[in-house]
């Protein structure tokens, strides 16, 4: 289990990161989501042992990730990872062979050889999403316990994000790897993910399971014969409301049967439900901590 | 083999070039001299032995202050240092692993050149040599150039740019200069019993590089340039006189070596990728070179200039304002632009001030 304790921690005089307490259970699968600069890189650094925490502690099973021995057990893949002009995939393999030394190489050529890559070509020649193709095949490799990926999905094709998606679900399912992984692409977080975290006014402000906070929200499209203002919705848990004319899209928090008796009181002419993924569901709560 | 042991086995190979590179280079001039000793020019062979100083003082420039540069420039890259400290390695093994290999490298290349010289030596005809000193003067070299390698990569450790890097270690290597001359000319009691003349002596022949030059005139000691006689002096240990404000130079340096090696690994280890790239903020740079250099070193100019020049003295204002206007320039690049603090201002201010 990975526990994240952290009072503060700044970037330079920016206070970046502020009260951000996470517990992340083995063998799942967590999304971090947040804005722009909300922190989610800062807290992956954190927890690679890259940042020292200004005040607080991280620990992987009661160990410190300051410890080079903790280490050997979490990967980290930043945003944009360490290459040399002269590099190529296996030069980069033999680099992360050094310090992991149980890496495994039919992994890795499987890997590649699923994505097509050219061990022998400089890497500097590659493209952005072939460069991250690699790295998630060396990640991969490595089976670590903690797997840390920043932007992971950031330059993959559909294609290359679907091989990328069931690879990480073998791994959690075959070596029972906790992963962390950060990105703006919340659809594809939603497919895989279990768990997510949204990073938000420097601090956690919400996690949990995506399936719970997805089904906690329900979303309405109403059409009634004459205008109404959003005072006739004053009482129910109203998360986002949104008027076009007569026409009313409204996202409620709480069951959606027992919303949809509510709003049935209020007499549309017309009411639909509409499906609602996670996306919406992180908009709505950062929309919700900004007020 | 362990996280230490691979990461150096694996930096070291990849940067075999360095050491064969300087190697040439400090060959060159020892070649050249042999050719020059076998066509029969009677004094080639009389000054080889001078050769191998040309040699080594190259190499310790180059090497020893190039080779940080080489071997930390990649800590100034955000990117590199956030795979590197991710990675089940500890930081100090990081250093470590660069610092030795840079040590190696120096080791290698002066080895290499002073068996080249040596061999040279042998064969060349007309040299004339005092053996005693020559195979001592192999271990002080070394000494000399892990030395200013280990100053100098602390040194440059403290900047968070390639350009800062290298700007600390010009300016590091006058600070010593600066200090004692400053403190030598205000008759400052620092130490207890010394003299002035002690510690300006000292300023004036600098520090960090001060083995090399002792060993300048070791090394006249070690070659007999009496070409023309052909007949050897005899020369012996007792005949060699170090003096004391060589000693002290030598203790002071070797202090500065040991500080700066334990302070380098402390720096380290508080290092972030998220400085890499920044503005340099070290106390280890601009935030005390500013002052050191601007104040201390605009007064010690003008006391040295007035001493040496006092005929000139209408030039002294001339070159008194350049010490403003090359500081005002420094800080212009320490913050990245024109827009100074305060503190930047009062520095400024004191030094025109004090100066005149």
């Amino acid at each position: 289990m990975i526990s994240i304790n952290i009072k503060k921690h700044t970037l330079g005089k920016t206070l970046v990161l502020e009260n951000v307490h996470l517990e992340i259970q083995d063998g799942c699968i967590m999304g971090l989501v947040g804005i722009n600069g909300a922190g989610k890189s800062t807290l992956l650094r954190l927890m690679s042992g890259v940042y020292i925490p200004d005040d607080g502690n991280i620990s992987y099973d009661g160990l410190d990730p300051m410890d080079e021995n903790t280490r050997k057990d979490i990967f980290f893949l930043p945003d944009d990872p360490y290459y040399t002009s002269q590099a190529t995939c296996r030069s980069i393999f033999n680099m992360y062979k050094t310090f992991y030394p149980n890496i495994d190489e039919e992994i890795y050529r499987q890997l590649i050889g699923l994505y097509s890559l050219d061990e022998k070509k400089p890497i500097r020649n590659f493209s952005k999403g072939m460069r991250r193709q690699l790295y998630i095949a060396i990640a991969l490799a490595v089976k670590p316990k903690y797997l840390l990926l920043d932007e992971a999905f950031d330059g993959l094709d559909p294609l290359s994000r679907k091989k990328f998606k069931e690879a990480i679900i073998d791994a959690v399912e075959t070596n029972g790897t906790t992963v962390l992984i950060s990105s703006h692409s919340l659809r594809e977080l939603e497919d895989f993910c279990d768990k997510f975290a949204i990073i938000d006014n420097r601090t956690v402000s919400t996690s949990g399971d995506i399936t719970d906070k997805v089904e906690s929200l329900c979303k309405f499209q109403l059409a009634f014969a004459e205008e109404v203002s959003e005072r006739v919705f004053f009482g129910l848990p109203v998360v986002s409301f949104d008027k076009n004319g007569k026409f009313i899209t409204i996202v409620l928090e709480g069951n959606a049967d027992e919303m949809r008796e509510m709003l049935l009181k209020l007499e549309p002419v017309v009411i639909e439900e509409m499906p609602i993924d996670f996306e919406e569901a992180f908009i709505n709560e950062v929309e919700k901590g900004g007020k | 083999m362990n996280s230490f042991g691979a990461y150096f086995k694996r930096h070291f190979l990849s940067t075999w070039v360095r050491p064969v590179v300087f190697t040439i280079l400090g060959l060159i001039p020892i070649l050249t001299k042999y050719i020059e000793a076998n066509n029969n020019y009677v004094d080639s062979g009389a000054t080889l032995p001078h050769t191998l100083f040309d040699s080594i003082t190259v190499i310790v420039c180059i090497v020893a202050v190039i080779t940080p540069i080489l071997e930390f420039a990649t800590f100034n890259n955000k990117r590199n240092l956030d795979t590197i400290f991710s990675l089940p390695i500890s930081k100090t093994k990081v250093l470590m692993a660069h610092y030795v290999t840079g040590i190696t490298h120096i080791v290698i290349t002066i080895t290499v050149v002073y068996i080249a010289w040596l061999i040279a030596w042998v064969y060349a005809p007309f040299t004339l040599m005092n053996e005693a000193y020559v195979f001592i003067f192999y271990p002080l070299v070394l000494l000399a150039s892990i030395c200013v390698y280990t100053v100098y990569s602390f040194v440059f450790l403290q900047a968070n740019t390639i350009i800062d890097g290298c700007i600390f270690m010009y300016l590091h290597t006058f600070v010593p200069m600066i200090i004692l001359y400053w403190i030598s000319s205000n008759n400052i009691d620092v130490i207890p019993y010394h003299n002035n003349l002690l510690l300006k002596n000292m300023s004036l022949s600098g520090s960090h590089f001060a083995l090399p030059i002792i060993l300048n005139r070791l090394f006249n000691y070690v070659s007999i340039p009496d070409y023309i006689s052909y007949v050897p002096i005899e020369v012996t240990f007792r005949d060699f006189q170090i003096y004391r404000y060589e000693i002290a130079l030598i203790w002071l340096f070797v202090i500065l070596t040991i500080i700066s090696f334990i302070l380098m690994i402390i720096c380290f280890n508080k290092k972030s990728p998220a400085n890499a790239g920044n503005i340099s903020n070290s106390w280890f740079g601009y935030k005390t070179l500013g002052p050191i250099h601007s104040i201390l070193g605009g007064f010690s100019v003008k006391d040295f200039l007035e001493s040496l020049f006092s005929g000139f003295a209408s030039l002294l204002p001339l070159i008194l304002i350049l010490v403003p206007i090359i500081t005002f320039l420094g800080y212009m690049v320490y913050r990245r632009g024109i827009k100074l603090k305060w503190v930047d201002i009062i520095i400024i201010t004191m030094s025109v001030t004090l100066i005149f």
